[in-house]
This record gives structure tokens, sequence and C-alpha cells, in this order.
């Protein structure tokens, strides 16, 4: 079993009986997260998970089609999420972000570890700001009132879509997962969302994060395992009504094409963004995808 | 209808309408000026297609012929798409004002020739003159005053942003004109251009649009329309150089065109089916409830994409409104388009007829209950009379499948919750209207409906200013409105990415 990333436990404390060698980490066993519980996959296969050096760094649940088939019914039970006030969807996402803030060491280690990269700490300070960007539109997403040649008015009202499918960008695991989820669940929606295919276990570590966050079981669900074909699933299913896909050309075919079953709504991040840019990385086109205009015309007198 | 002149105390005696036609002659006039063939509209020129191939336009009401035009072929649609692309750079250059004058002025285009324009869609589609003139019509010139308002506006408005590019626009034949304005109106307005590919059964208004637009001076090349059926359809849309389909039309074809287009990087917006539930509640006003109902489902014929072609009635007034219904039902006047007394003209084609006819045996099969009036449809042309269901199953085919025809389903319910159920019970969503004079009830029930477009005591009403578009298998994207416009917008920042692979 590979390492953890966590060096503090790596030492032995001073109390501690001495030991010829230092205590081997506990192992940690990244698990599915359906229904607001952490479930081993269906099939029972993990994935390994290296990193910059090809070195282990863990391993995750290889997801599959009934994984996925589950996670759209713990979704759909979730519903209720749609009819919450904004005040709560934005409080739940503020304590997302008050619980991140406090582990924010561990994530960033976790970043460092399993990419190399210099800059995670970074990574993790805009994950926090973007979860405070979507607490601030969940009660801030208005509809309109459209003047139209009859008397009375049109609501023009910004509705959840209902159950989305979230393939994440495998760049920036945790800010490009969190990218994605915040503005869904900002908007009344629950999701499946499928982690950074090489880097999932910032989002296998941040289902705590959600657990003690208040989020209400099936509201987020995360299946790790292999993107492409897991997406597939989510675009092939009847009872998803969306699928954003954050990857390659092939697979964003495949989605396409298969969302044509039901017509579910698609959106295809064909570009590589730089997630850390707030312009291309959070804002109306992220809650706009999230949501879908019902104009409720009322006219009023005879 | 009597052709005979009847004295004025005989009129009071028997109150029977008198025919009150339209005249056709400036169309027919319009239309002999297009002899032996119509054009397609490229660049700002018209043009002969490039194999000669043409197909004939019928008047569904005399079937008739009214025209012929060109089935446009692969090297056609090239050079629209071509056109299209080349007239890009400099219309997207405009300043929004600019554009915005142009857009007026295809606006008080419309306006002026709006009689023309409005018996030309009657010939065409075999709608009665009383829609293409009231209602058709004036919604286009409508929604041209709103995007030249929007074109006046993108850039503060919509900062950062601007036109996708070339835009395949694909549009059906049951609102000829309407559509055109739909697509071509935002589309303009946001700097895109646009091949716009017109129904194969009512070309007409589209190409005379063209007209209207050359002599406005739209610049060459802005706006290209060919015609054609399906085959030219699936040109443009698997064209490489197109950046966005705009569709309207069946689910069935939307499917095609999503699994067409996977994967190409085009941009889609899919107005599809529907199979709208009318919600009538016990306390809801049972004499506007019927009015609504023949807007609902005998306006155009029922070839309405919104159509609500689903009655649920709470339990204890299904009876009344079923006998009112009838007595209406029995009032109601079909005959030629152009007689400006009729309620319902003609069915666009034979295909549509035969479709209605089978689904309606089919609902008498599944054993289903059909009404019809005593009276008699006239027997020249395509015509179906106003047609009512009762004892239908929530699970029937005619309570599933659209029919695009005058045909209401009914159904009864006992309470709210299951009048969600019910109206929630296919697969579309385009639209609904609920009856009550209950705000409480009412404004409780339309967040609950699965549908684009709720209309409270009231229907299929539509403009520029209110987004029109599906949930569900009805479809996505939405036409009108700060909404639509989003449509034919794209981020200033993402041409400036890499793309992924």
């Amino acid at each position: 079993m590979p390492a953890a990333v966590t060096p503090e436990r790596e030492e032995s404390g001073p109390s501690r009986a001495p030991s010829p060698e230092p205590l081997a980490p506990i192992d940690r066993t990244p698990k599915l997260f359906i229904g607001g519980k952490q479930v081993r996959p269906d099939q029972g296969y993990s994935r390994p998970i290296v990193g910059p050096e090809g070195r282990p760094v863990g391993e995750v649940g290889e997801g599959n089609r009934k994984d996925i088939r589950n996670a759209v019914e713990a979704a759909h039970a979730a519903a209720a999420w749609a009819q919450a006030s904004g005040h709560l969807r934005g409080q739940i996402l503020y304590y997302i972000a008050e619980n991140l803030s406090a582990r924010a060491d561990e994530f960033a280690a976790r970043i460092r570890a399993v990419t190399g990269r210099a800059d995670a700490r970074r990574e993790v300070d805009a994950t926090i700001a973007r979860l405070f960007t979507y607490a601030a539109w969940a009660d801030k997403y208005d509809g309109q009132v459209h003047h139209v040649p009859v008397r009375g008015v049109t609501l023009a009202m910004n509705e959840p879509i209902g159950v989305i499918g979230l393939a994440c960008p495998n760049e920036s695991p945790l800010l490009g997962f969190v990218s994605l989820v915040a503005p869904a669940i900002a908007t009344g929606n629950t999701v499946i969302a499928l982690p950074s295919e090489p880097h999932p276990l910032s989002a296998t570590d941040f289902y705590s994060v959600l657990e003690t966050s208040d989020v209400p079981a099936g509201v987020v669900n995360i299946v790790s395992g292999a993107k492409d074909p897991l997406a597939q699933v989510l675009a092939e299913h009847f009872d998803v009504d969306a699928v954003w896909y954050c990857g390659g050309h092939a697979g964003a075919a495949a989605v396409e094409r298969a969302s044509a079953g039901n017509m579910k709504r698609t959106w295809v991040l064909a570009h590589l963004r730089d997630w850390f840019d707030t312009r291309q990385g959070e804002g109306r086109e992220f809650l706009r995808e999230a949501t879908q205009v019902k104009n409720i015309w009322i006219p009023y007198g005879e | 209808m009597k052709e005979t002149a009847l004295g004025v105390t005989e009129i009071f005696e028997t109150m029977e309408y008198g025919p009150a036609p339209e005249s056709d002659k400036p169309a027919l006039d319009w239309l002999a000026g297009h002899d032996p063939a119509f054009g397609i509209y490229l660049g700002g020129r018209w043009v002969k297609g490039s194999d000669g191939k043409l197909f004939d336009v019928i008047n569904p009401a005399t079937t008739q012929r009214l025209a012929r035009v060109v089935q446009a072929g692969a090297p056609d649609v090239d050079a629209a798409v071509r056109a299209a692309r080349e007239a890009l750079p400099g219309w997207a250059a405009l300043p929004g004002h600019a554009r915005a004058r142009h857009l007026y002025a295809l606006a008080r285009g419309v306006q002026k020739h709006a009689r023309l324009l409005a018996v030309l869609e009657s010939m065409d589609n075999g709608k009665s003159i009383r829609e293409t003139r009231d209602l058709d019509i004036p919604l286009v010139a409508r929604h041209f005053y709103h995007h030249a308002g929007w074109a006046q506006l993108r850039d503060a408005e919509f900062p950062g942003h601007g036109p996708v590019g070339v835009v395949g626009q694909i549009i059906p034949w049951n609102f000829p004109l309407l559509m055109v304005a739909w697509k071509v109106a935002p589309a303009l307005a946001a700097g895109n251009t646009v091949v716009l590919k017109p129904a194969e059964f009512t070309p007409l208004t589209a190409l005379a649009f063209a007209e209207i637009a050359h002599q406005a001076g739209l610049p060459a090349g802005v706006l290209n329309v060919i015609t054609g059926d399906g085959t030219t359809g699936k040109l443009l849309v698997d064209h490489p150089d197109v950046d966005k389909i705009a569709f309207t039309g069946s689910t069935e074809v939307g499917r095609i065109i999503r699994q067409a287009t996977a994967g190409s990087g085009k941009r889609l917006s899919l107005e599809l089916g529907g199979k709208s539930p009318f919600v009538v509640f016990e306390d809801a006003d049972l004499d506007s409830v019927v009015e609504g109902v023949v807007d609902a489902i005998w306006f155009n014929q029922g070839q309405v994409c919104c159509a609500g072609s689903r009655l649920l009635v709470q339990e204890g007034v299904a009876q009344r409104l079923i006998a009112k219904l009838r007595a209406r039902m029995e009032k109601l006047r079909v005959g030629p388009p152009l007689d400006k007394a009729v309620d319902m003209g003609a069915i666009v084609a034979p295909v549509q007829l035969e479709r209605i006819r089978g689904l309606v045996n089919k609902g008498v099969e599944e054993g289903a209950k059909m009404w019809q009036p005593s009276w008699a449809c006239p027997t020249e042309g395509y015509f179906y009379p106003p047609t009512l269901f009762t004892d239908v199953s929530p699970a029937a085919t005619i309570a599933q499948v659209e029919i695009f025809g005058p045909v209401l389903v009914s159904m009864s319910f006992r309470t709210p919750t299951e009048a969600v159920e019910l109206a929630n019970n296919t697969p579309y969503g385009l639209a609904a209207s609920v009856w009550t004079e209950n705000i409480n009830l009412a404004l409780d029930i339309a967040p609950k409906i699965k549908a684009g477009v709720v209309w409270v005591n009231c229907t299929n009403l539509f403009d520029a200013a209110s987004g029109f578009g599906g949930y569900r298998e009805s479809g996505f994207g939405r036409e009108g409105g700060r909404e639509g416009m989003w449509e034919y917008l794209k981020a200033d920042w993402e041409s400036g990415l890499g793309a992924r692979d």
C-alpha cells in the first residue's frame, strides 16, 4: 500500500516508546461517495494513483455502471435540495469553505504530493474563494420580470436543471472539481462528479469536508475511476438531465452523441481553462449552464 | 358555407356567416413575378440552384401549385456558407448602432409588406388569414424591433462577448415567417451571419423576407436563404464551416442533429416537440377555459409545438367542461384560410393529414372515446375537423405522442399533486397552461411543472421579450429576451485558449 502524504504522521512523538524504525503510516482507503455514504465500489476493484515521478501515492475505487446508477438514484432522492432556500444553500457553501480552510495545509500537501506542483497552497486558497463566490451567488442569481405587451407580468425563473453529471478537469484537481460542483449545487442541482482521472485524491479527500458541512446526502456524489467510460454512462442515463464534460475530443464527442437519448443538455468545456482566472473559472457562464429559464405568464385583470 | 346572397331579415333569422374572403391577387401577382421558379439568395444575389433541381410549393387549401423553388444541393450550401463566412468580419465589426439600424429597417420592411406576407403565409401554410394577419406578422415585426434594441445594447449589456460566427438555421413549416424572425433577429443582433433553410412545405415567406432584407440594404452575405428538403438541411448541419446550428422541429430530427454534430464543436440550440398539458382546476372560470382550449389546440389547426394538447381537468368540473367544449366545437368554422371568418384552415400537407388520421385511429383502437362536430370539412384541400378524446388512459399513444393536429385528449385528476404527476408524465417539457382563480394554487403548480413556459389563465402567448424553449426532450436553448441572446454570443477570451488534446 502506498505511503500517505501527511508528513507529520511519519514522525514518532517523544512520549512514544522508542522504536528502531518510524511507524508505518496508517493506510487510507478512499471510497466512492454516494448518497452521503462512503461506499466501496460495486466491483471491488481499485485503481492505483501515481505521483509526479511515477511513485504510487494511493488507490481509489474503480467505479462502474452500477455505481453510477446508484449515484443517479441518490441524486434524485436528494431533489428537495432544489426547494431549499438560496439562503440555506449559501450557508452550506460557506460552511464547506470554512471546513476546507481548517484543513488547508493537508489539502495543499496532497496536491503537492500528487501533482508535484509548487503552487498547491494557492490552489486551495483559490478553491476556498470559489466556494465563497457561489455561496454569494446562491441567494443572488435572480430571475427577471419581462415586460410583455399584455396587462400582466412574465416571470423568468432560473430553475435548476435537475441531476447533472460532472466530468471534472484533470488539471487543478481540487479547484477544477469545486469549480464545477459549486455552481451546480448553488443553483439547486444535485450532482454526480467524476474527479480528475490522474489526480482523484483531492476529490476523495473532499467528501469528508462535505460530510462535516451539512450538505444533505445525495446532493454531491463522487464516483472515481476511468473518466470517459463513466462520463459515457452518465450521458446515456435517462435520469440524468445534463452532463458537463472536461476532457479530450473523443470523450466529448461520445458524450454529445450519447446525450441524444433523452436530449439532455451537454456542456463541453473544450478549451484548457486557467481555473485560477476568475473570468474563465467562475461566474455567470457557469450559473447559466446550471439553470434553465422558465417563463411564467401571469396576466391579470379581466 | 352558403354562397347565395341572403336578405337582411334572413340573415337575422339564420345568423349564417357569408363568405368574407381576403383577396389573393397581390400575392398571386407577386408569385407570378417569380415564374417559372424562385432562386436562392446567396451573398446578396438571387441565383439558380447548381443542378437545376426544383420542387413544387402547394397551397394545402386548394392543392394548387403556388410556385417552384430550388432544391439546394451541396455546391449551393457551400456557396451560402462561404458567403456568410465572407460577410462575417464586416458585420461583426459594425458598431451596435449600425446593426441596430439594419434590424430596425427589417422591422419596418415587414410592416410595410405586412398584408402581402400575411396572405402569402396563409396560402403557403393553410393557416387562417385571421391568424397570419393578427398574430404571425405582427409578432415578426415585434421580434425585429426588440432585437434592433439588443443590437444597439449588445456591447453595454454583454460586455466581453461577440458573435458565435456563421449560424445555420433550420426552421419548421408551422409558423414559417415567425420562425424566420425568431432565428434571424437574435443572430444578426449579436453580430452573426446566417444561412437559413425554411421548411420545404413553406419556403415562400422566407424568400419574400430575403427580398425585403435586400431592399432594406442588409449587407450582402449577412443573410442567405437556401430552399430544399431534409437533405439540404443535413448538408447545412454537417458543413464544417458552420459554427452553430439552430433548429426548430421534431424531437426525432433534433436527436439526429445532436448525433450528427457531436464532437464537431458546433454550438446547438434545439426547440423540439411537445405534448403540453392544459390543467384546469375546479375553481377556474370555465367559459374562459373553453376559449383557452380553442386557442390551445385549434389555433393553427393544432400544428403548434406548444399546443395544449392534453386537457387535464379536475374531476368535479370535468363533465361540465366537456359539455361546454363540445358545444363550442360545434360552432367552430373550418374552411378556406383566406376567409376572414374561419377559425381553422387547412393542414399543411397530405403526409401530416395521414399522420393525424393514423394517430386518431390508434386512439380509437386503444379504447378512447372520440368525438367530432356534426358538420363536415371542405372536401377539396387538406382539412381535418377539431377532435376531442375522452376516457383516455395516461399511457395511451394519443396521450404520449405529439399528434401535431387539431386533436385534444382529455383526462381527469382529483388533487393538485395528481395534476402535476399527469402534467409531467411525458418525455417533453415545452409548455403548460394552468387555469384557476386561486393565485396561491397557480403559483404553487407553475414551478412544479417541467416546462419552459407556463401560462396562467392564458395560453399560446408569445413575445420577443420573453424567452421560449423547452425542458427535457423538448430541447434546450431559449428564443427571445435576454436569455435568448446568450445562444448567439461567445466570450471573447475563449478565442485565445488552446483546445484540449
